[in-house]
């Protein structure tokens, strides 16, 4: 154990970085004469070896502050290549290869052409993903962010569905969109941190150069409130919050099954992962002020997404609406400002990530055999594809939240974080005031449990039971690969619902380092307003 | 050398010493090879296709190991001090300065020169009507002149360096003898040019005479000063004069209003033609506009102002929306510069040392994804047959290697994160934000301008990568054997390497930019009195400066506070 920590430890972060990209170019080289099985099984071998990389990082769990690295870059501008790790980064890392693992091997069933570029885009897209979450500089989190834009334009516009252009391009236009205010905010934090001249310059744009000017006082509320805003509206894009979520079905419906799986799985959380690093992480005293209307958009994006849900005939659409309104839960976490809540907002991250990948595998397995998405083309399939139904069964109560399973400990972290919080007893909107406590729009966003159970049943019951129509009759049953990675996602699904801990210790110590600021601003703004209170009692003229 | 100093007589190496000749080494050489190739053109076996080609390669190449040497000899110990940043020696009585501002530029002229003489191996010696003794020397002189205009420091040195590069510019684009387009081109080119240059020689004569009867920057800047000081005799004059030398400029810069010529000359041109009006005719261009417009007539900024911002408005927008609707991928390359020399602009509009150096730095960038977008084009082109976009769909299958280069630099120059082209808008869009407030709308437009130029450039590599193969596409043959498009490919490489590296470690070179920029702004403190100084040690000339240039200089830094930050 002891040599292989000291056999990785130097430039542990940027060997993880690297990796991917070195992946990348081989694949791009291989000789095109190649046969197809061949390159299946590079890509393979390729992703179990970067999945070891990526949980050889646990060893060093308690111990991460070994790891970071800072390399100035542009010095003049205080840009640095800063990356570190954490129990949040590093449980992310591991999500990515796990489900990159398991995309290679749903690959093999979806493409059949140009694999070398599309392997080469693909470990492209999971260096920067990796890359996002270890950043520790805001303009190289910014430069990683966006250079998944590229491979995913061009993963969603080769390999995709018939309508694979409009749905790439709208998904780029969409998240460029999204960049502009993020860039914006991240140039408008380092300009307020050069303001106060207490950092040296050559620091600007280091989280903890940031950091450490907010907790000194040296940003103005003004201030912090702009640019939390503008990077939670960038963020909020990449989630998707619900005006800015349209692009996400069309990216869904037509990308091949494997990078639905990414997209769900790890590149929504992207935006969560922002959120609760960058707004959360530098603002604490800001994000009191936005959590009601953090909380206004869950309920919208839990209850309406939900309901989208219900109505889809697309099988593929619906999950896509299911994992919007799964992303509804995490702003909800976001918005109760505890330790809890905001745990439970990762926790849903990664429960999220696991199912939904299950989820679009089962949609992308049943596709492979009948060509068609349309659910009211199904019917019956119980009888013939009895390992799908099984897994596809397992699959969906994990998604809505059946006890023991993944999404029941994530959700009820969030419902238990919110319900107690005092974050907010009304939603100040301009022009109206809405009456609503947290505990309020928890209590509603609890109908968005209600209705996952009535789209995943009525779903699952529409595709598997009923009459089986004549031409499915010869319907083969999942394959060795296909019932690999279910299985494997599955497994996950029951092994961190039945013990979440297991889960929740990897980043717990980290997540305090977040929401502890965050609580202590909403414990002081508390206090304030009670002496308040008690103030204008004081004054208050005897009757 | 000491060969040299035996045959040469005490008093001309004495003379060449006080005027610094050794300063100009690589025009020398050039200046050689030029003459080489004049007279081995007019008697050596013409049948020789391939003699002009080694003869002017080898021209670049020992003027850019002289101007290495030059670098190296007499900037690098004196930057260790700290001084040689601002060394300014006036060369053969003034008529030329060598800065380090102009030291870069001439590098980058001849740096892009090299590249460009080996992509247009191919044109030069494979096709037929072309003379390649006549292409390199027309091409070579061309060069000069750019070089020249990099280090002038006197109006009649200006105009005529301008007009060596402009008049073998035209030569240049009409090269391809018995071709309409390009004879029809080149006329275009003439009659614009010549339009521009009368504007720009009224200009100079308005300023000579404004100035007191002086050519040389240093008395025009200081007596400038004075005349600005007083509107009502002398207003309408200098609005005359600024109005015309502007519009001279614009012409070079490929600047809109002035920007007509752009796509068809680019369009008629031969593609290396093309190339080099884009790329170095407009760093000369641009290095001159320095000069003149944040140097010389510094005093005439507040009222130029106004003209430079609608300059640069109009040129990225024209640019950049009339590129959207391009079919051909020599004029969206020709909207493309427009556009960017409408961001190059913005820079000379704010003057300040970090927006110049950043300037300076865009222009080593552009230089690298230019030329490389213009090689892959040619590579293209002349594989294929074809300049329409829609013709180059589906080409990934066939060369994936050309293409992804190709893409590489069309990402560059539409400013995608990590290549070079990102980090030279970032870096001239926050000199522009450092300058204050009031130029934040002029951001907000040339940030919207960037969004728009993704949607054009994106399009190429989009029909590139992802269309299904088109019939001409579908035709060609899967491996290229042209032997001869070997130098091109190189070039091609060599500017890929070169964009992600600039991206990669911008930070060296945009610092030494940054410390070249600050020799052409004029009043700052430090640099003035080190500047005057150190002219008076070197020169006997300048001992003709008014004694009152102490006591201007000081007034000037009260008017211009964000001059000297």
């Amino acid at each position: 154990m002891e040599s292989l920590q000291t056999l990785f430890q130097a430039n542990y972060l940027l060997k993880l970085v690297v990796f991917p990209v070195l992946l990348s170019i081989f694949f791009a080289l291989l000789p095109s004469k190649l046969e197809t099985k061949r390159v299946h099984f590079w890509a393979v071998l390729a992703s179990v070896l970067l999945l070891i990389l990526a949980l050889v990082g646990y060893l060093f769990a308690g111990n991460y502050q070994s790891l970071s690295l800072t390399l100035p870059w542009v010095p003049q501008l205080g840009i640095h290549l800063a990356l570190a790790t954490d129990g949040i980064s590093q449980t992310m890392v591991a999500l990515t290869a796990v489900l990159l693992l398991m995309a290679v091997v749903a690959s093999r069933d979806c493409i059949h052409h140009r694999l070398k570029l599309y392997y080469s885009m693909l470990f492209l897209l999971i260096a920067s993903l990796i890359g996002v979450f270890l950043a520790r500089d805001t303009f190289v989190f910014f430069l990683f962010y966006e250079l998944e834009l590229i491979p995913m334009y061009l993963l969603i516009a080769i390999w995709g569905g018939p309508r694979r252009q409009f749905a790439a391009t709208k998904f780029v236009l969409y998240t460029l969109f999204g960049s502009v205010f993020l860039f914006v905010g991240i140039l408008a934090a380092a300009y307020f941190v050069n303001q106060t001249g207490a950092i040296a310059t050559e620091n600007t744009f280091m989280f903890n150069a940031i950091e450490s000017v907010v907790r000194a006082g040296g940003f103005a509320l003004p201030a912090q409130l702009l640019v939390f805003g503008l990077l939670f509206l960038g963020f909020s894009v990449k989630l998707p919050m619900v005006p800015f979520h349209t692009w996400l079905p069309d990216a869904h419906v037509e990308a091949p099954t494997p990078i639905s799986m990414l997209l769900a799985g790890i590149l929504l959380k992207l935006g969560a992962y922002g959120m609760l690093r960058l707004c959360f992480g530098f603002f604490p005293s800001a994000s009191l002020f936005f959590a009601p209307y953090i909380g206004l958009f869950a309920l919208i994006n839990i209850i309406y997404t939900a309901a989208v849900a219900l109505v889809q005939k697309d099988l593929k659409k619906l999950i896509a609406y299911s994992s919007v309104s799964h992303m509804g839960f995490v702003l909800l976490g976001l918005a109760s400002l505890t330790t809890i809540g905001l745990s439970g907002a990762t926790f849903v991250m990664i429960s999220h990530g696991i199912v939904s990948a299950a989820l679009f595998m089962c949609v992308g397995t049943l596709y492979n055999r009948t060509h068609t998405r349309l659910i009211a083309e199904y019917g019956g399939f119980g009888a013939v594809t009895p390992v799908l139904f099984y897994f596809f069964l397992f699959t969906a109560m994990a998604s809505l939240g059946l006890p023991l399973l993944i999404s029941f400990a994530g959700e009820t972290l969030v419902f238990y974080g919110a319900f107690l919080s005092p974050a907010f007893a009304e939603i100040v909107l301009p022009g109206i005031t809405l009456p609503w406590s947290i505990q309020a729009v928890t209590a509603a966003s609890a109908i968005g449990v209600v209705l996952g159970a009535a789209y995943m049943l009525w779903m699952i019951k529409r595709v598997f039971g009923g009459a089986l129509a004549h031409r499915w009759a010869t319907l083969s049953d999942a394959n060795r690969g296909e019932v690999f990675v279910l299985a494997t996602l599955s497994l996950f699904a029951l092994v961190f619902g039945f013990a979440p801990s297991l889960l929740t210790r990897q980043y717990d110590q980290d997540l305090l380092t977040i929401s502890r600021p965050v609580e202590r601003s909403l414990v002081e703004a508390l206090s304030q307003d009670a002496h308040q209170l008690s103030h204008l009692r004081s004054v208050d003229p005897q009757p | 050398m000491t060969l040299f100093s035996s045959l040469m007589p005490t008093a001309a190496m004495q003379w060449i010493a006080d005027q610094n000749v050794n300063l100009i080494a690589p025009e020398v050489t050039l200046l050689l090879g030029i003459l080489w190739l004049f007279i081995s053109s007019l008697t050596a076996n013409k049948s020789n296709r391939h003699l002009p080609f080694w003869v002017s390669l080898m021209a670049l190449v020992l003027a850019c190991g002289s101007l290495v040497y030059l670098f190296k000899a007499v900037y690098w110990p004196h930057s260790v001090v700290g001084q040689a940043t601002w060394l300014s020696s006036p060369i053969l009585f003034g008529a030329l300065q060598a800065d380090l501002f102009g030291l870069i530029v001439r590098g980058l002229l001849l740096l892009g020169g090299f590249l460009l003489i080996l992509m247009s191996r191919q044109f030069a010696t494979q096709i037929k009507g072309v003379l390649p003794a006549e292409f390199y020397i027309a091409l070579l002189s061309a060069l000069l002149g750019g070089l020249f205009l990099a280090s002038a420091s006197d109006l009649i040195t200006v105009f005529v360096a301008l007009e060596t590069l402009g008049i073998s510019s035209y030569i240049l684009v009409s090269s391809l003898r018995g071709n309409i387009w390009s004879a029809e081109a080149g006329l275009k080119y003439l009659v614009y040019g010549g339009v521009s240059s009368a504007c720009l020689l009224m200009g100079f004569a308005l300023l000579y005479g404004l100035s007191g009867g002086h050519t040389d920057f240093a008395h025009i800047s200081v007596t400038l000063q004075q005349v600005v000081q007083n509107p009502a005799a002398y207003g309408l004059l200098l609005a005359f004069a600024a109005t015309l030398i502007i519009a001279g400029l614009g012409f070079k810069l490929s600047a809109a209003p002035f920007h007509m010529w752009t796509p068809d000359v680019y369009e008629g041109a031969p593609l290396p033609v093309t190339a080099f009006l884009s790329v170095l005719s407009k760093t000369a261009a641009f290095a001159l506009t320095v000069r003149l417009l944040s140097g010389v007539m510094m005093p005439l900024h507040g009222t130029l102002l106004p003209a430079l911002i609608a300059i640069a408005v109009l040129s990225m927008t024209v640019g950049n929306v009339l590129a959207l609707v391009q079919t051909s991928i020599k004029r969206l390359l020709a909207y493309s510069t427009i556009a960017h020399a409408g961001y190059m602009i913005l820079a000379v509009i704010v003057a300040s040392q970090a927006s110049l150096g950043s300037l300076l730095f865009y222009l080593g960038v552009y230089l690298f994804m230019n030329l490389g977008a213009f090689a892959s084009a040619m590579l293209l082109s002349s594989w294929m047959g074809s300049e329409k976009i829609s013709d180059f769909a589906g080409l990934f299958t066939k060369r994936p290697g050309l293409v992804f280069m190709f893409s590489l630099a069309l990402l560059s120059l539409a400013g995608i994160p990590v290549t070079a082209g990102f980090f030279a808008k970032f870096y001239l869009f926050k000199s522009v934000a450092e300058a204050g407030s009031q130029y934040f709308w002029l951001l907000a437009v040339a940030l919207l301008n960037s969004t728009i130029s993704l949607y054009y450039y994106i399009n190429v590599i989009r029909v590139m990568v992802i269309a299904e193969p088109s019939a001409v596409v579908n035709a060609l043959p899967t491996s290229d054997v042209n032997g001869s498009s070997l130098s091109l490919n190189w070039v091609l490489q060599v500017s890929t390497i070169a964009t992600l590296l600039l991206g990669f470690v911008s930070a060296p070179a945009y610092e030494l930019m940054l410390q070249a920029s600050r020799s052409v702004i004029p009043f700052s403190p430090s640099i003035s009195s080190q500047g005057l100084r150190s002219k008076r040690r070197l020169s006997p000339v300048s001992r003709v400066a008014p004694s009152s240039t102490q006591v201007q200089v000081t007034k000037t830094q009260a008017q211009h506070p964000r001059i000297s930050g």
